[in-house]
C-alpha cells in the first residue's frame, strides 16, 4: 500500500473507531471482545482498501464486523452476550447501560446484529439486508422479532430509567 | 418504546474502548503478507492481464485447445517443460520485466519480500528488433522477451557493473546472460502469418533455461532479436547483491516463464508491490494487434502441473476461491485480482504434478453479463 494511502487508512481508523467500537460492542456485549472484533474487521479491512469503493469503506467495514462476529461466534461457540457486567467493573456501569446489555442479550445473535445496525448505525433495511447477506424479507422478519423480544423485556423490566 | 430503544442505544454510556492503531497498521500488514505467501509457497496463481483474446492452449498432454474470443473458460494441464501456444495475431516482440520476489528465498528475503511475481514493465521492441526496460526499482527481476517470430536472443546490459561480467568499452555487455541458457526457439514456420490462431511449439531445449535475472544494479538491459523465451535457472541459483538500500543477497529457488506478443490493448494495468517503490501503472501499447500474456510457474524441485483458466470481457476482479483437495492449502481461503479496462485475463494455478487429481477451485469473475463461476480442477 502506498503511504497516502495507508495515511488514509490511519485517517479512516482514527475517525471511525468510536463508532464502530460502540457498534461491535452492543453486538458483543463486551468491551474487550469488541476491541478484538474491530481491529480484526480493521485489519481486514486493510488488505482491501484500495479496493473499496471511495465513499463505501465505512460500510465495507461494518459488513466485514458482521462476518467477522459471525465467523468468531460459529468457531468458538462460546462468546454469551452478557447482563451482567463483569464484577470489578460492576461499579462503573451505568444502570442505562446495564439495562441495555440485559435487553440485548435477551435476543438471538442475528436478532441483536439487525436491530443494533438497523437502529444504531441507522443502516437501511436493504443495506442491513446486504451487509449481512440475507434477504430483505429476513431483515425485516428478524428486526420484527428482535423488537417483540426487547419490548417484552422493557416491560418485564420495567423500561430504563428516564434521565 | 422505540424511542427508548434509540435513547438507550445512542445514549447508554459505553464501556471505555480503545484502538490501537498501529497495532491495527501492523495486524493488516501481518494479513496481507500471509495472505500473498499462502498464493506463493505452495500454489502460485498469476492472472496475466491480457487484451486482443485469443486462447492460449497448453503442452505436452493438454487437453485445451485455441479458443479465439472464447468467453467461457478452458482449463488444461501439462506437464513442465512442454507448452503449446495459440497466438492471436501478433506481430513484433514484447519484453517484461517481472518482478520476482517469489523467487527469493526465505532466508535471504526481506519481510514481505518472497511474495509474487507480476509485470512491472512491458515494452515494445522497434523495428529493428531493440527494446529498452529501465529497472526502475530496487529489487531482483526476470526479464521475459518473447516473440511469434523467434530468433536469437542478445542481451546487453547498459551498466558499468552487472551480476554477469564486466561491462565492455563502450558500457555494454553483450551476450547470453551467464548462468542461464535459453529455450530453444520457436522457427519462423511455427508461426502463424496471417494472425490466424493457430497452434506453436515452446519447448525447451538441452540444458534450457532462458530467464535473465536482472539485478538492479543494472539500470537498463535492451534486447536484440525477435524472440526470447526464458525462465530462470534453479539449479544453478546464483547470488545478487542490491546496491539500493542494504545488501539483498538472493537465490533463485523457482522460476517463472513467460510468453508475451504484442496487442490491442489500451489498459493500465497497476502493479503493487508489497514493498519498495509505490505502485507502477504498466501501459499496455495501444492499438497493437492482440497480444496474451502466459505466466508460467515451476517449481525448482519438482515438476509441476499447470492449470489455466480464461476468463474475457469487461472484468473487473476476477476472485479464485481454493475448493479442496491437496494442491489447495488451507490457509487459502481466497485469491482476488482487480483488472482494470482489458478484455481478457488469463488465470493460471501452478500445483505440483503430484497434487491431488481432486483439487479444484471456482474462479469467479464479474462480467457486464453479471456474475459468473467457472470450477478449475486438477485433472
Amino acid at each position: 500500500m502506498r503511504r497516502s494511502e495507508e495515511e488514509a487508512f490511519v485517517g479512516f481508523v482514527r475517525g471511525a473507531s468510536p463508532r464502530l467500537l460502540r457498534t461491535a460492542w452492543l453486538i458483543c456485549g463486551d468491551p474487550v471482545a469488541a476491541e478484538e472484533l474491530v481491529q480484526a474487521a480493521l485489519e481486514k479491512v486493510y488488505v482491501r482498501w484500495t479496493r473499496i469503493e471511495a465513499g463505501h469503506e465505512l460500510a465495507y467495514t461494518r459488513r466485514v464486523m458482521l462476518n467477522q462476529h459471525i465467523d468468531t461466534h460459529r468457531r468458538r461457540d462460546r462468546e454469551r452476550l452478557t447482563g451482567t457486567p463483569p464484577e470489578t467493573r460492576h461499579e462503573d456501569v451505568h444502570e442505562d447501560t446495564a439495562f441495555l446489555l440485559r435487553a440485548l442479550a435477551a435476543l438471538t445473535d442475528r436478532e441483536r446484529q439487525v436491530v443494533v445496525m438497523r437502529y444504531y448505525a441507522d443502516l437501511s433495511e436493504a443495506e442491513v439486508a446486504a451487509a449481512l447477506g440475507v434477504s430483505l424479507g429476513t431483515v425485516k422478519s428478524t428486526a420484527s422479532r428482535g423488537l417483540a423480544h426487547l419490548r417484552e423485556v422493557l416491560v418485564a423490566d420495567g423500561g430504563p430509567h428516564d434521565r | 418504546m422505540t424511542d427508548d430503544l434509540l435513547r438507550l442505544l445512542e445514549s447508554a454510556p459505553a464501556p471505555a474502548m480503545d484502538l490501537d492503531e498501529n497495532a491495527v497498521l501492523s495486524g493488516g500488514r501481518r494479513r496481507q503478507r500471509r495472505r500473498r505467501l499462502g498464493r506463493a509457497a505452495s500454489v502460485v496463481a498469476a492472472v496475466a492481464v491480457v487484451a486482443g483474446g485469443w486462447w492460449v492452449g497448453a503442452g505436452s498432454g493438454s487437453s485445451g485447445g485455441a479458443r479465439p474470443g472464447g468467453t467461457d473458460m478452458s482449463v488444461v494441464t501439462t506437464s513442465a517443460g512442454t507448452l503449446e501456444l495459440a497466438l492471436g495475431s501478433a506481430a513484433g516482440t514484447t519484453i517484461e520485466l517481472w518482478h520476482d520476489r517469489g523467487s527469493v528465498n526465505a532466508g535471504a528475503a526481506r519481510e514481505g519480500q518472497n511474495v509474487e511475481v507480476g509485470v512491472v514493465a512491458r515494452t515494445p521492441v522497434d523495428e529493428r528488433g531493440r527494446g529498452t526496460v529501465l529497472t526502475a526499482f530496487g529489487h531482483r527481476y526476470v526479464l521475459l522477451v518473447t516473440s511469434r517470430k523467434p530468433t536469437a536472443l542478445t542481451l546487453r546490459t547498459a551498466a558499468g557493473s552487472s551480476p554477469w561480467g564486466s561491462a565492455s568499452p563502450d558500457g555494454t555487455d553483450s551476450g547470453r546472460v551467464p548462468g542461464t541458457t535459453l529455450w530453444a526457439t520457436l522457427a519462423d514456420a511455427d508461426a502463424v502469418p496471417d494472425g490466424t490462431p493457430g497452434t506453436v511449439s515452446w519447448r525447451a531445449a538441452d540444458g534450457t533455461q532462458a530467464v535473465a535475472p536482472v539485478g538492479p544494479v543494472v539500470p537498463a538491459v535492451s534486447a536484440t532479436g525477435t524472440s526470447l523465451d526464458q525462465t530462470l535457472e534453479p539449479g544453478r541459483a546464483r547470488e545478487v547483491t542490491t546496491m539500493n538500500g542494504p545488501g539483498l543477497p538472493a537465490a533463485v529457488e523457482r522460476f517463472t516463464a513467460s510468453v508475451t506478443a504484442p496487442t490491442g490493448a489500451t489498459a493500465t494495468a497497476r502493479v503493487t508491490p508489497e514493498s519498495g517503490p509505490d505502485a507502477a501503472d504498466v501501459a499496455l501499447a495501444p492499438g497493437a494487434p492482440g497480444a496474451f500474456v502466459l505466466p508460467v510457474a515451476r517449481d525448482a524441485t519438482s515438476r509441476a502441473s499447470h492449470v489455466y483458466g480464461l476468463v474475457r470481457a469487461g472484468i473487473a476482479e476476477v476472485v479464485v476461491s481454493g475448493l479442496g483437495g491437496s494442491a489447495v492449502p488451507e490457509h487459502w481461503s481466497t485469491s482476488s485480482f482487480p483488472v482494470v479496462g482489458t478484455d481478457v485475463v488469463l488465470v493460471v494455478i501452478t500445483v505440483d504434478t503430484a497434487a491431488d487429481a481432486g483439487s479444484r477451485w471456482a474462479v469467479t469473475w464479474q462480467s457486464v453479463d453479471g456474475e459468473h463461476s467457472q470450477p478449475v480442477a486438477v485433472r
